[in-house]
C-alpha cells in the first residue's frame, strides 16, 4: 500500500511538473516576451501573471516611479502603465485604471493595447479613456539641417483622439510666436517649420520651443507638448573663386618675329632694284631721280629693321587668350552669383531635445 | 639677250624676303608721274612732263585683273626736241598668285605719243612678274614688278623690236585708313627695228584705296 501511495505521489509529482511546464509555456505571450533577466517589469509582470494584482500594482507603480538613470524608457513605461491600468481594472479600481490609461495616452497617444494580452473589458475601458483624453505626440528627427528658404523641418504629429491643436514655435527671448498650425488633428498630421520666426526672419542661434497644445471643446488648452529645439547657424559653404589664369595657360600675345635681317635684305633688294633697273633693261641715260626712291626704300628698310625687333602682337594668341579670359570671367560671374545666392540663405542645425508634456489646467 | 635680262630682273624680283602678297578684292587709285622720255632715234629727243593716271583692280582668290590708264603732256627738254607730245598709256594685266610672294601676269599694253605730225603707237603683249615684301610690318612694303614684252609692235621707226621694263618702290599704308601711298620708280625701254630705242622712266606717286592693307592693320 505504501508502495502504491509512493508510486501515486511520484506520478502526481511528475504530472505537476509537466503541468507547470505547460502552464509556463501557455503564459500570456505579451507578458512573457519581455521577461528577460534585465526586464525592469519582470517582477511586476510575474505577479500579474500569478494573478497577484495587489503586488503587481505595487511593483508597477514602483517601476513607473523610478527616476534618474533607472527611469523606465518610454516603451517600458507605456507597458507598465497599460499593465497597471489592467491591474487596477482587475482590482475593480476603475479610477486608478483610468488614471493609468490617461497617463499612458499622454505618454504615447498612439498606444493601442493588444487584444491578445488584455481582455475586452480592459480594452473597452482603455478606448473609453482614450476618447476623453486629448493628447498629442510629435515625431521629429533628433538632428536636422535646414536651409532657409528652401528646406523645412518636418514634424509628424499623432493624436490620441480627434481634437483641436495649436502648433507654434516660440523663443526664450520673448519674440512673437510663429504659429505653424491651428486646427483639427485626427490620427496624425504633418506640419513643418521653415526655420523662420514670426517676423519672417531666419531663426537665430539659440533655444526655441516647439509647443503643441491640445485644446478642449471650448478651445481651452488642456495640455501642451513642449519640445526644446536647439538652433545653431551653420557656416554657408560658398564656391571657391576660380583659379586665376596663370602664365602657363596663356599664350604669348606678342612675339619678336624677326631680328630684322629680312627687312634689311628686302630694303636692300628694293633699293638695288630701283637703282639697277635702267641698267638691266639697257638704258644708259636714266635720271638720278630714282635714287630718291631708292633712298626712301632704304630708309624704310632701316625703320623696318628697327621695328622688327619690337614685339609684335599675335592675333591668334590674343584671340585664344581672350577666349580663356572670357570663359574665366563667365565662370567668375557664375560663382559670384551662386555665392551671392548661397550667402542669402541661412543654414540651420536643429537639435531636438526630449519632449515634455505640461498639463495646463 | 633680252630673255637673260628679263630673267635677271625676275630673279631680282624674287628675293626670299619678299612674301605675303595678298590681293585686295578691289583697288581703286589715282596717281601722278613725273615722266621722262629719252628717245634715241635719228636724233636724240628728251621729253618731260607730268602725267596722271587712274588704276583699278579686281581680285578673286588667286586671280587679279588690273587696269591702268595714264595721260599727260610732255614737253621737250632744252633744245633736243621741238614739239610737245601727248602721252597716252593703257595697260591691262591678268595676274595669278603663284606663291605667297610671287605673282605672274600677262596682258596688253598700249602706248601712244601724239604729236601734230602724227601718232606713234606701241602695242605690246607683256609678261609680268611681281613680288612684294614687308619692310615695316603692316606699314610699308616693297614692290618689284618686272616685265618682258613677248611681242612689241610699233608704227614708227620700222616697227618694234622688243621691250622690257619694270617698276620698283614703296607701298606705304596710311594708318587707320583703307588707303595706301605708292612711291614707285618705273622704267621701260623699247627698241625699234631700225636700231633706235625709246626709254621711258618716271617717279609715280599714287594714292590707292586698298582694303587689304586696312584689314591687315586692323589685325596687327
Amino acid at each position: 500500500m505504501s508502495r502504491w501511495r509512493f508510486a501515486l505521489q511520484q506520478s502526481v509529482l511528475v504530472w505537476l511538473k509537466v503541468g507547470s511546464l505547460i502552464l509556463l509555456l501557455l503564459a500570456p505571450a505579451r507578458a512573457l516576451h519581455a521577461q528577460t533577466p534585465t526586464d525592469p517589469l519582470a517582477p511586476a509582470l510575474a505577479a500579474f501573471n500569478d494573478l497577484d494584482y495587489d503586488v503587481a500594482a505595487t511593483r508597477l507603480r514602483a517601476a513607473i516611479a523610478l527616476t534618474g538613470a533607472q527611469r523606465l524608457v518610454d516603451i517600458d513605461r507605456a507597458r507598465a502603465l497599460m499593465f497597471l491600468g489592467a491591474t487596477e481594472n482587475f482590482r475593480n479600481a476603475r479610477a486608478g485604471a483610468i488614471e493609468a490609461f490617461r497617463a499612458l495616452l499622454i505618454l504615447d497617444p498612439r498606444y493601442r493595447p493588444s487584444e491578445v494580452v488584455f481582455p475586452p473589458e480592459v480594452i473597452a475601458l482603455y478606448q473609453e479613456t482614450r476618447i476623453g483624453v486629448r493628447a498629442t505626440s510629435a515625431e521629429i528627427a533628433p538632428l536636422s539641417e535646414i536651409v532657409i528658404p528652401t528646406d523645412r523641418l518636418p514634424i509628424k504629429l499623432f493624436a490620441s483622439t480627434l481634437h483641436d491643436i495649436r502648433v507654434r514655435v516660440t523663443t526664450s527671448l520673448g519674440a512673437p510666436e510663429r504659429i505653424l498650425y491651428e486646427g483639427v488633428i485626427g490620427d496624425s498630421l504633418l506640419v513643418s517649420w521653415d526655420g523662420r520666426e514670426a517676423s519672417g526672419a531666419a531663426g537665430r542661434p539659440g533655444r526655441y520651443l516647439l509647443r503643441i497644445a491640445s485644446r478642449g471643446p471650448g478651445g481651452t488648452p488642456e495640455r501642451e507638448v513642449q519640445i526644446p529645439l536647439e538652433v545653431e547657424h551653420l557656416p554657408i559653404d560658398t564656391l571657391p573663386w576660380p583659379e586665376p589664369l596663370n602664365a602657363r595657360q596663356l599664350r604669348p600675345e606678342t612675339v619678336v618675329r624677326a631680328n630684322g635681317t629680312r627687312q634689311i635684305i628686302t630694303g636692300l633688294v628694293g633699293a638695288a632694284a630701283v637703282v639697277v633697273l635702267p641698267t638691266l633693261i639697257g638704258a644708259t641715260d636714266a635720271s638720278s631721280l630714282r635714287y630718291g626712291v631708292a633712298a626712301g626704300i632704304s630708309v624704310a628698310g632701316l625703320v623696318g629693321l628697327a621695328t622688327a625687333t619690337r614685339p609684335q602682337p599675335v592675333p591668334e594668341n590674343i584671340a585664344f587668350n581672350n577666349t580663356l579670359r572670357t570663359a574665366w570671367s563667365q565662370e567668375f560671374e557664375r560663382v559670384k552669383t551662386e555665392n551671392r545666392t548661397r550667402l542669402a540663405t541661412v543654414r540651420l542645425r536643429v537639435r531636438v531635445e526630449r519632449a515634455v508634456t505640461v498639463e495646463i489646467r | 639677250m633680252r630673255l637673260r635680262s628679263f630673267a635677271a630682273i625676275a630673279l631680282l624680283a624674287l628675293p626670299a624676303g619678299l612674301h605675303a602678297q595678298d590681293y585686295s578684292p578691289f583697288i581703286l587709285g589715282a596717281d601722278a608721274t613725273t615722266l621722262r622720255v629719252v628717245r634715241d632715234v635719228a636724233t636724240s629727243q628728251l621729253l618731260e612732263g607730268p602725267v596722271f593716271g587712274v588704276q583699278a583692280s579686281l581680285a578673286f582668290r588667286r586671280l587679279q585683273l588690273e587696269g591702268r590708264y595714264t595721260e599727260g603732256s610732255l614737253v621737250p627738254a632744252a633744245a633736243l626736241s621741238t614739239e610737245d607730245e601727248k602721252y597716252v598709256d593703257a595697260l591691262i594685266i591678268a595676274r595669278v598668285r603663284i606663291s605667297s610672294y610671287l605673282s605672274l601676269g600677262a596682258g596688253p599694253h598700249l602706248r601712244a605719243f601724239v604729236t601734230p605730225a602724227g601718232t606713234a603707237r606701241w602695242s605690246r603683249l607683256e609678261l609680268h612678274a611681281r613680288s612684294e615684301g614687308d619692310l615695316i610690318n603692316g606699314l610699308a612694303r616693297v614692290r618689284i614688278d618686272v616685265w618682258f614684252a613677248a611681242s612689241a609692235e610699233s608704227n614708227v621707226q620700222g616697227g618694234g623690236d622688243g621691250a622690257m621694263g619694270g617698276e620698283a618702290g614703296l607701298v606705304v599704308r596710311i594708318p587707320n585708313t583703307p588707303t595706301a601711298l605708292h612711291l614707285m620708280y618705273t622704267a621701260d625701254r623699247a627698241t625699234f627695228a631700225n636700231g633706235g630705242s625709246e626709254f621711258v622712266e618716271g617717279i609715280r606717286i599714287g594714292l590707292v584705296l586698298d582694303r587689304i592693307l586696312s584689314a591687315r592693320s586692323a589685325t596687327r
